[in-house]
Parts: structure tokens; C-alpha cells; sequence
């Protein structure tokens, strides 16, 4: 999490810097409205979970407790982890003080704007929660998130569009909605004209008086529901459940049928091979008998043929947008475009998802384990099957990525031949990510970084150095020209990430870390 | 397999869980762990299956180190959670199979063996039954079985007789374990029953905020109890005045 913020931070800080560069005040603070207003969107999600979501409520259904306490408990737990949202605020309107070299009072200022914004924005969430219920918050967090690490990282390659975007934006009466606010008072400050500054302070003023209404409503709807179904099917206790299942399809074999499969060993052998769809059988050639039984056991359950014929789709309806922009000025189908590429991107993320049934954690003892820890799999082994599988499912993607890549590039002006060429370098950088990505999946269900010390505390700072370096190396390697130059760095990128799989690996052998988590705070 | 605890200690954050714990464990035995909720029974188990990593000391099993990537000696021990290690979305006898083959233990003849502990455990109608829908008893009755199954050198058992389990189930655990042992085979489980543990472990270790405080024969313990009709009551009554 904490590197999460820290890549985050420092991708919002290069996005200021350059579109302070580009288009001045005016651009910072469109781009704070714009960032506000997905901070919005993430808040209004966590205000829903807490208030709907959250396991607690279901401890508070069975506790002699008015549910008027229980939303006063969740709103204000809602509102206490709601100030963490303050830092990316912070960050903002920061990188605005030091574009425009603020003094002290101009850094006072924004430290009150900074709270005034969060505050704003904590209301727009509630008054969101109270009026669209039925938003799906979660998605467009992903989605808005996907989004804007999209933009950042290809911003030096989509940079006239970006800043052009951005700027048409600033022509707009974008301060409308709250998030722009108190983006108004900046402006104002700058243009010595205080009346708009004053405005907008008493429009916050009259907001922050409504939200007690806004509370009013959300409070008047919340009841505690009786859960309906079990969050952990480990907990499922009800002795009458097995006979109820003697009803279903899966009782439907008679005993007779059951022991002639033990007798023939048919339930040891796997499903047949040939019974796969054709990416899938794919995905499992290249393995020994118990690597394919791992993989066929712990991999996520997907149709991972019938999503890449869906990216394939995509891909095409992509090349069409391409060809319709270039040859006409149909604006909408930039839209189309941009549409297709977080949702092909989304696609192509998920690649990294292939083991998600062996890593996902079990309840005991009260901790969260995850299922292999529990039986004699070594990280050698499962990481060789991680990185296989998803250096496959890459391969098998790459076609299409091509595809996007040269589309890309002829959109926005560029030969075919150079899109090709940072698609084929993006590619590589991918491959030799793979052995770093494989480490994540053992790093997530454990407590690795909880332990504090010096140890810990050098490994951490360690990591992000590497990190730092690989992001520095792959970047280096996409906007090279020499190709040899590009190469190297390339292998250096892979070094560094088997170097970090391999040191992790190194630490996992030794049992420095505990393959457990302890649960998250309810 | 002969197992040496040296000077294990464990921390979780601040929390002392295991202090310079040191045990040799024969083959063949029984050993009921016991002591308060947090005494450090399950953290003792967990660094025994791998599952937590200790801060100090060693585990040796036949004298060779244990390590995360000693498949081989991991192969030998399994730890069966007071929930089971199981695929919640798949039918018991697939749970089975996983672990007989991540065991490696799918040897000829092992078929019968599986039909009769499906039989006897009440779940040979249930075998192609998703866990899922199992209550929580049938559950562990599963995991029991793909452990009985595996038939591995150590068994590490977390609470098995608070797990849901009916009594026929509990006497099958029993009468298998004791099996086992004679057979050569250690059986480590954690309680909080005082009669069980008594009757039924070859050696109880009693452990109290993370050290070993006994680890000895009931009979020996008794020998040395003032109060000889309530040897282990009276050894948890002072461990608790200890503390207060």
C-alpha cells in the first residue's frame, strides 16, 4: 500500500509538473478538479462499503444495538479513515504551490484549501451515497483509476491529446461541480479578484450546512439486514445443509458410481486434455504431470479463450476507430478509441491474475492463510508455474497488442514501424517483468512487510529503490533510438527483476516471513 | 520421524508467541499440546508445518533442518487447521485426490484405504459433494480423511477435538491416531480438554505465555502433583496465579 501511494504520488506530481508546463494555472486546476472528482467517486465507494459492506455489520445484527449507533460507529470510522484521502490532496494542491513558488502565506493558504477540499469532497461523496445509491462506486474507481495510470504513463506518447483534452476542459465552466470550488479561489487569488474567492467560499459555507440533511437521509435508510448468505463458506455450520445437498445434482451419483471412480483412480487423473478450449490446452502444455495438476487446481477458473476472442474483437473495432479518425473528423469515434483501449488494458492486466485460487486465503486459527502454504509447495515451484503461465498467456496476447500498438501510432501521426517497435519493447519489458510480478503473489497474503525493524524497514526501501530503477530502465528502453542501447536495457530491467525474485525467494526459503496475515481492521 | 525443536522463539509484532521453545519429540508418540487461549500452542504448530517462519532457533526433523524448500521433508508432516486446508468449491473426494498427489502419495492400493475412511467418516455418500455444503463436522471429518489418506510421518492437528466433529468421528480419530503411532508415526495436537489430554497423548506439553512449561509423561506429571485426582487443573491453577 505504502508503494502503491508512492508510485501514485510520484505519477501525479509528473502530470502537474508537465501540464503546468503546457498549459499553466489554468491546466493544474482543471486537473485537480478532474483528480478531486475521482477522489469523490472513491470516497462515495468506501462510504458504501462501511455503511453496507462491511463485516462488522453482520456482529452488529446479532449484538443488542440500536442501528442508530451503528451507522453514528460506521459514519464516523467512514469520516476517521476518510482523512487518509487528505494526502492526495496534499499532493495536489502542493505541486500547484510549488509550480507557481508560493511563499508562506501562499503555503498556509493551501493547507487550508487542502482541508476545505477534502472536506467538499467528503460531502459531494455523501450527498452522491444519498441521491445514486445504486452506482456501481467500485467500478468506476477501477476503471477511473485504470484510466489515469493509462494517461500518466503514456502521457509522453499522448501528451497533444492529453494537454489538448485538458485545456478544452478549461474553457468549460468545469469549477461547476463541487470538487471545483475551491479551485476558484486559486484563480481568484491570482487574478486579484477576491469577490470569486468569496463566492466560493459561501457556496462551500451552504454545502457544508446541507450535508446534515444528506446524513439525515442516509441515516433514515440504514437498517441492519439480517445476512442471508455466509461471507466464508468456512463458517458454514447448519447440520441440515447435507441434506439438502442429497437433493442436488452433484448427490445425484449413486454410491456404486462413487467407488468405481476411487477403484478405476479416475478421480486422480485430470479432466482430458483434449476437453480444453484451445487457449487453455495451450496454457497447459509445457508442464510436467504435477505442475499441470497444480496449475489446473489453483488457477483461476477463467475463459481465457473466450476472453482473448473478445480482445480480439476489440482489437479489430479499435483498428476501424483508427482508420475512421484518420480519414474523417468524427470526433466520437477518439471516444470509441479511448473506450476500447482501458477496456482491452483491463483484459490485458488481468493477465497477471492466473493462480488466484492458490494464494486466495483461508480463515484459521484467526488468521488468513493461503490455501499452498498449507501443503508442501515451494516457491520455486509455484513461482515456475506462475511465470510460465502468464509468459503464455503474453504470448498468446501479443498478436493482438501488436495490432493496438501500430494502430496507436498511426493515430497519433507516428510511422507504423515505430509502433510496432515500442509494442515489441513493451512486450519484452513484460516477459522480463514476470519473474517480479510472480513475487507479488506470494507477497500479498502474507505478512511480510508488517514486521517492523531494520531489516524490514531496508528491505522495503530496497524494494522501492529496485522498483524506481525498473520503472527508470523500462522507460529508458521504450523512448531510446538506439536499439542496442534499448536492449541492454531491457536485460538490465530483467536482471533487476530476477534479482528481486530471487532475493525474495532467498528471505521466503528461510522462513523470514509468515505465510499468514492477520485480518483486517473491522 | 524424529523432530528437535532448538530454542525456537516467534514474535508477532510485539506479541511474545514462542520463547526459546526446545522440545526433542520422539517417533511413535502422542503429544497434546495444552495450555490458556494465546499460550502459543497454534503458533508452535504453524512454525512446525512451515506455516509461520520462526525468529530464532531451529527445527531439525531426522536431523536435517527444516526449511520451506525441504519439499521432502514437508511431504512427510501435514497440518490439518482447526478449518481445513480445503477447496471449499470442490467435492471431497477432488480435495482428496489434491492431496494425495501434492503428497505424492497416490500409490497403488490406496483406493480401498480411501473407501474405507470415506465409509467409516460417514462420507463415502457425500464424496462427490462440494465442501461448501458440508456443516462444519463433515468438513473436518474431510480434511481428516485426505490427511488419514496421505498417511504422512507427523501429523499437526490444531484443536481436533473442538472441531465439529460427532463423537463417532472423534473415536475414528482416535483409534486411527493411536494406530499411527504405533506404527511409528508422531501425532501433535493442541487442546483445551484436560481429560482428553490425559488419556489420550503418550506426552503432554503444557505451555504457558510461550514456553515450555512441562513436557513429560501424565504419569510423571502426576507423580510430581500435590493434588494426584487433579494433576492438570492444579498445574493450570498455578500457572494462572503465576501470572496474575
Amino acid at each position: 500500500m505504502v508503494l502503491f501511494w508512492f508510485f501514485g504520488t510520484m505519477l501525479v506530481l509528473s502530470g502537474m509538473d508537465s501540464l503546468w508546463k503546457e498549459g499553466g494555472l489554468q491546466a493544474q486546476l482543471v486537473c485537480v478538479t478532474l483528480l478531486s472528482l475521482f477522489l469523490v467517486f472513491w470516497m462515495a465507494s468506501h462510504l458504501m462499503n462501511t455503511l453496507y459492506s462491511s463485516p462488522a455489520l453482520e456482529a452488529f445484527f446479532h449484538l443488542p444495538i440500536l442501528d442508530a449507533d451503528v451507522f453514528e460507529r460506521q459514519w464516523m470510522l467512514f469520516v476517521r479513515k476518510s482523512s487518509g484521502f487528505m494526502f492526495a490532496f496534499l499532493i495536489m494542491f502542493g505541486s500547484v504551490g510549488f509550480s507557481n513558488g508560493y511563499d508562506l502565506w501562499g503555503w498556509l493558504g493551501l493547507l487550508f484549501l487542502i482541508i476545505g477540499q477534502w472536506w467538499v469532497c467528503l460531502i459531494t461523496a455523501v450527498w452522491m451515497c444519498t441521491r445514486f445509491p445504486r452506482l456501481p462506486y467500485g467500478a468506476v474507481v477501477v476503471s477511473g483509476g485504470l484510466g489515469l495510470f493509462v494517461i500518466m504513463i503514456t502521457h509522453e506518447f499522448l501528451s497533444p491529446a492529453v494537454i489538448g483534452f485538458v485545456l478544452k476542459l478549461a474553457d468549460t465552466p468545469y469549477w461547476i461541480i463541487p470538487p471545483g470550488w475551491l479551485t476558484l479561489v486559486i484563480e481568484s487569488f491570482h487574478s486579484k479578484n477576491y469577490l470569486i474567492a468569496l463566492g466560493a467560499f459561501g457556496l462551500v459555507a451552504a454545502f457544508s450546512y446541507s450535508v446534515r440533511f444528506a446524513l439525515l437521509r442516509l441515516r433514515q435508510g440504514f437498517c441492519l439486514a439480517e445476512p442471508t448468505e455466509a461471507t466464508d463458506s468456512s463458517n458454514e455450520y447448519d447440520d441440515e445443509v447435507p441434506l439438502r445437498a442429497a437433493a442436488g445434482p452433484g448427490y445425484a451419483v449413486g454410491p456404486t458410481e462413487i467407488l468405481d471412480d476411487i477403484r478405476q483412480r479416475t478421480f486422480l487423473t485430470d479432466d482430458a486434455p483434449d476437453e480444453l478450449p484451445w487457449f487453455e490446452r495451450l496454457l497447459m502444455r509445457g508442464f510436467n504431470a504435477r505442475q499441470r495438476m497444480i496449475a489446473r487446481f489453483a488457477m483461476d477458473e477463467t475463459a481465457w479463450s473466450a476472453r482473448w476472442r473478445g480482445a480480439a474483437i476489440l482489437v479489430s473495432v479499435l483498428v476501424i476507430a483508427t482508420i475512421f479518425v484518420r480519414e474523417s473528423s468524427w470526433r466520437p469515434s477518439i471516444i470509441l478509441y479511448f473506450v476500447g483501449t482501458y477496456i482491452l488494458g483491463a483484459r490485458f492486466l488481468s493477465l497477471t491474475n492466473p493462480l488466484g485460487r492458490a494464494f486466495t486465503p483461508s480463515f484459521f486459527s484467526g488468521t488468513n492463510v493461503p490455501w499452498y502454504s498449507g501443503f508442501p509447495l515451494s516457491y520455486h515451484e509455484l513461482s515456475q508455474i506462475i511465470i510460465k503461465l502468464n509468459c503464455i498467456r503474453l504470448l498468446a496476447f501479443a498478436p493482438l497488442v501488436f495490432v493496438y500498438g501500430i494502430a496507436t501510432a498511426v493515430l497519433y501521426n507516428y510511422g507504423w514501424h515505430q509502433g510496432a517497435e515500442i509494442t515489441a519493447k513493451a512486450l519484452c519489458l513484460l516477459f522480463v517483468a514476470q519473474p517480479a510480478i510472480a513475487v507479488f503473489f506470494f507477497s500479498s497474503g502474507t505478512n511480510d512487510t508488517s514486521r517492523s525493524g531494520y531489516l524490514s524497514m531496508l528491505g522495503v526501501l530496497g524494494f522501492a529503490f529496485a522498483v524506481i530503477v525498473f520503472l527508470g530502465l523500462a522507460g529508458a528502453s521504450l523512448f531510446l533510438e538506439n536499439d542496442g542501447y534499448a536492449a541492454l536495457c531491457i536485460l538490465a530491467a530483467g536482471v533487476i527483476s530476477l534479482g528481486f525474485h530471487r532475493t525474495y525467494g532467498w528471505a521466503f526459503n528461510r522462513g523470514r516471513f509468515d505465510l499468514m496475515q492477520l485480518p483486517q481492521q473491522i | 520421524m524424529k523432530i528437535e525443536l532448538r530454542g525456537i522463539s516467534k514474535h508477532y509484532k510485539r506479541v511474545r508467541a514462542l520463547d526459546k521453545v526446545s522440545l526433542d519429540i520422539a517417533p511413535g508418540q502422542i503429544i497434546a499440546l495444552l495450555g490458556a487461549n494465546g499460550a502459543g500452542k497454534t503458533s508452535l504448530l504453524r512454525c512446525l508445518s512451515t506455516v509461520a517462519g520462526v525468529d530464532k532457533g531451529e527445527i531439525y526433523c531426522d536431523e536435517q533442518l527444516l526449511r520451506r524448500d525441504r519439499l521432502d521433508l514437508r511431504k512427510r508432516l501435514m497440518f490439518l487447521p482447526d478449518f481445513p486446508f480445503l477447496f471449499w468449491d470442490e467435492t471431497v473426494l477432488r480435495n482428496i485426490a489434491i492431496a494425495l498427489r501434492l503428497y505424492e502419495a497416490e500409490h497403488p492400493g490406496i483406493e480401498e484405504r480411501i473407501i474405507d475412511l470415506l465409509r467409516e467418516f460417514d462420507l463415502l455418500a457425500l464424496a462427490r459433494t462440494s465442501v461448501q455444503t458440508l456443516s462444519r463436522g463433515q468438513a473436518y471429518k474431510a480434511g481428516l480423511t485426505s490427511m488419514l489418506a496421505v498417511n504422512p510421518e507427523v501429523w499437526l492437528l490444531d484443536e481436533p477435538f473442538a472441531s465439529g466433529m460427532d463423537p463417532h468421528g472423534i473415536n475414528l480419530f482416535k483409534q486411527q491416531a493411536r494406530a499411527a503411532a504405533n506404527d511409528g508415526r508422531t501425532i501433535i495436537y493442541s487442546t483445551q480438554i484436560l481429560d482428553v489430554a490425559e488419556r489420550f497423548s503418550d506426552k503432554i506439553c503444557v505451555i504457558h505465555q510461550g514456553e515450555v512449561r512441562a513436557f513429560d509423561r501424565f504419569e510423571t506429571l502426576r507423580d510430581r502433583a500435590a493434588d494426584k485426582e487433579n494433576v492438570l487443573e492444579e498445574l493450570f491453577r498455578q500457572l494462572r496465579q503465576e501470572k496474575s
